[in-house]
């Protein structure tokens, strides 16, 4: 019963990263100008590098024109943004393309939350005394010393508080 | 008016700088004198802050141009709502305004504190006043808004339009005290690390204020959002701007210290890391001013930048510097004993919930930062937009998500097994359902669909614990439901005060899942022509042109049917401010609990009166605005001196 459902929750864990997964994956770039329009940043100086795709200064409006202009010109998603690149740099891309020290913005929070989790990890192991080895399954409750009186009390309250359930 | 402002801003640094000294003298010579007049001080210098802010407020009432700053930020013609909000609308101004506020939380903490320990609170007033200090030094000589003007102006230029707006008069206070009430916590830790005093005792004073300043930085974020929904015009509340991301990392820092504060008082564990997690948000805190205030990230909120970037960024090193050796020297003093008695136990969920904040905090952070870095090294300039930020912090907001669910139905200590399978199969049965009951009616988004489970979880964890609660009380005194559920908040004031709390985060959460479903579009009408959007006919009847002295404002006339029933009459517009030069867009806005219809006035033609429309339907945003709302009414039910009632009268 227990292995049953510790498997069902990995299970579900399973079809949520899946899920998660492919949430990030299936959004395929459509050729389509609004897509576009949200991978660029305004250009206009004054604005502040929002997205484009919300801007609407005199700057942002001849850019979002341009890009109708290479797109009526037969031009794919990339070619445009490689245009736009070549004219004002990799700044004028909502992230940057995912090579070289550019990842680094992607691998140091995942990093972060890695040493994190291991420096959590080890705490734990620590102060739960040493023994690291049983990390998944608690053990079974072991039968409460009723000798501590700090502990009866603590149970009394638990009592009162959970009422008669 | 001038003179008497400039006089007070400089007696206001000299008495900052007075209680500072006091404020050391009273913990050299533990004399209780000295402390009292170092309170006094900092009162007296509170004094003279407020009277520099009222001169200002004088100033931009009756309009006295010769002033540079109350000529740069206001105009004959502003309505006194906004010329009140003027004081802080601009960068000297804000500056005087930030001291004030931590003047006032001086003197706060100076009453709520009179009665505490000296050799706690003489350190906390010296690193209060040296702040103070800090500021008014800014105001003095750097960025003064006293300063007169080289000939007296008839007339103002007025303030930026984009500031105009109700949320601005609200939202920059409500963050300012947020980030400013942080420095309090920090200073009563400063006052148990310099003199030692390293027991529960910081903490409990320490978290009262970090409360507050929580609270406000979080109200001030949701008014921020509301104020970029309502008149940025692109659609969206939060759109990972640097700025935005200032105020949000010590938000996220805080919010570990509220939740870990919790282990040290049950376990006295973890008494190192409380006492980093409030440093740590203190110097995010002044990280944020600093970024916001040097404009060395470029953002939309770039009116605020100037020079004193230099100034902000001397202090920070200094603080966190500083922060370091003091964490450093106590280390050893604030060892304590660990003990965990079972990985599986609520102790082990606010240890990764903590885990996961910081996480989130520190990718924010080299979010913000990492684009200088990477320029840096490379010697090119990039971006890093929202689509970055979506991708690592959904991630941890659903994790957090449903770890505010799992929390509370894990019991301290040791979770039984069996017991966690019953009380974890309903709610996990209740978000299996949901998932399903939405997919089947058509929401195919992936993560829309987990926020919605877990927003099942949560919402199922929040109700039981308030029914057991009632219970629990029924049948030990037999009150009634109603009285039961007022005595939950008295009795477990922060506990239920704090499941408020959660369920606004849980409301905030459905509103984050409907952007999953939001739809743009675009079009071009001539007058009388009919626009079909979903469920929606839009009718553009032409525009509306209407000049003031300052303003010249377009406005497309568009009638709203929805399934040919009325609705409403919608007036995007242009606003064109003469003495500014500056064009702003008003979005017109039809909001419903299920919706938002958002609409835009792209461009329009005189001659032909052709209108350009755009128009974003966005679901459920209103629930991010309602969550706000319950989550400030769960932090007074904490704040609130509820629990006063229980000293015992007759004793």
């Amino acid at each position: 019963m227990k292995t049953w459902k510790r498997n069902g929750l990995m299970a579900l864990l399973g079809i949520g990263l899946v899920l998660a997964i492919s949430a990030g994956t299936c959004v395929a770039r459509a050729a389509d100008i609004p897509t576009l329009e949200k991978e660029l940043i305004n250009p206009c100086p004054n604005c502040g590098g929002m997205p484009l795709a919300g801007s609407y200064c005199g700057g942002a409006a001849e850019a979002k024109a341009k890009i109708r202009t290479l797109a009526a010109a037969g031009k794919t998603d990339q070619e445009i943004l490689d245009a736009f690149v070549a004219e004002y740099g990799e700044w004028i891309l909502v992230t940057p393309p995912r090579r070289g020290f550019n990842l680094m913005a992607w691998f140091l929070p995942l990093l972060g939350i890695v040493i994190g989790s291991g420096g959590l990890a080890l705490f734990l192991r620590r102060a739960r005394g040493g023994t690291g080895n049983r990390s998944e399954s608690p053990r079974p409750p072991a039968p409460e010393p009723a000798a501590d009186p700090s502990r009866n009390r603590y149970r009394e309250i638990l009592r009162r508080e959970l009422g008669e359930i | 008016m001038i003179d008497l402002g400039q006089y007070s801003v400089l007696a206001a640094l000299v008495l900052a700088l007075i209680a500072a000294g006091l404020g050391v003298a009273a913990y050299r010579t533990r004399r209780e004198d000295l402390l009292l007049s170092t309170r006094h001080a900092v009162m007296a210098a509170a004094f003279f802050t407020s009277l520099a802010c009222l001169g200002i407020i004088y100033a931009f009432v009756v309009g006295d141009y010769q002033m540079e700053y109350i000529w740069g930020n206001s105009d004959r013609d502003m309505p006194l709502f906004y010329r009140l909000g003027a004081l802080w609308g601009g960068q000297s101004g804000s500056i005087l305004f930030w001291g004030w506020l931590l003047a006032m939380y001086s003197t706060g903490v100076a009453i709520r504190h009179r009665k505490d320990d000296l050799r706690l609170m003489a350190p906390a007033y010296v690193t209060l006043m040296t702040v103070l200090a800090f500021f008014l030094a800014i105001v003095n000589f750097a960025s003064n808004p006293f300063r007169r003007g080289a000939f007296v102006q008839p007339d103002g230029v007025g303030l930026n339009p984009l500031l105009q707006h109700p949320a601005m008069v609200i939202h920059p206070p409500c963050l300012y005290m947020g980030l400013i009430g942080f420095t309090v916590p920090f200073a009563i830790a400063v006052g148990a690390l310099v003199s030692g005093q390293l027991g529960n005792e910081w903490m409990k004073k320490a978290r009262f204020w970090a409360l507050v300043a929580w609270l406000f930085l979080g109200v001030g974020n949701i008014l921020g959002g509301m104020w970029a929904y309502q008149e940025l015009g692109w659609g969206g509340y939060w759109a990972w701007d640097p700025v935005e991301n200032a105020a949000f990392m010590p938000w996220l820092a805080a919010t570990a210290f509220v939740h870990s504060v919790m282990i040290q008082e049950r376990k006295q564990m973890l008494r190192i890391w409380n006492m980093v997690l409030i440093l740590v948000t203190f110097n995010l805190t002044v990280f944020g001013t600093f970024i916001t205030r040097s404009g060395m990230i470029s953002s939309v909120h770039s009116f605020a930048q100037s020079a004193v970037g230099y100034w902000f960024a001397g202090f920070l090193i200094v603080s966190a510097a500083f922060s370091i050796v003091m964490i450093a020297i106590r280390a050893k003093d604030l060892r304590s004993q660990h003990h965990l008695d079972s990985f599986f136990s609520r102790e082990s969920t606010f240890l990764l919930n903590n885990l996961i904040l910081l996480g989130g905090a520190f990718a924010v952070l080299w979010g913000t930062v990492s684009p200088m870095v990477i320029e840096g090294i490379r010697g090119v300039r990039i971006s890093l937009g929202p689509p970055f930020f979506n991708q690592i912090m959904v991630p941890v907001g659903l994790a957090l998500l449903l770890l505010m669910g799992v929390g509370p139905l894990v019991p301290w200590r040791r979770a039984n097994w069996a017991s966690m399978r019953r009380t974890f199969l309903i709610p996990t049965v209740l978000g299996i359902v949901a998932v399903a009951i939405l997919y089947f009616m058509g929401v195919a988004h992936a993560y829309a669909l987990v926020t919605f489970s877990f927003c099942a979880f949560v919402l199922w964890t929040i109700i039981s614990e308030f029914h057991r609660g009632i219970r629990a009380r029924r049948s030990s005194s037999g009150e009634n439901p109603i009285k039961a559920l007022g005595q939950l908040f008295v009795k477990g004031q922060r506990r239920y005060g704090g499941y408020i709390i959660h369920l606004g985060v849980v409301v905030i959460f459905i509103g984050f899942a409907g952007a999953a479903f939001n739809k743009q579009a675009e079009t071009t009408l001539k007058p009388g022509e009919t626009w079909n959007f979903r469920d929606y006919q839009l009718t553009y009847r032409g525009l509306r042109v209407e000049n003031t002295p300052s303003v010249e404002s377009v406005a497309a006339d568009v009638l709203l049917e929805e399934n040919q029933q009325p609705q409403a009459i919608l007036l995007p517009r242009k606003d064109w401010y003469r003495k500014n030069k500056q064009l702003a867009s008003e979005v017109a806005i039809h909001s419903t609990l299920g919706s938002d219809l958002y609409v835009i006035l792209a461009s329009f033609e005189d001659a032909t009166e052709e209108a350009s429309l755009k128009l974003y339907w966005n679901p459920l945003v209103s629930w991010y605005w309602i969550g706000g709302i319950v989550m400030v009414i769960g932090g007074i039910l904490v704040l609130l001196p509820l629990n006063r009632r229980r000293t015992p009268i007759g004793a």
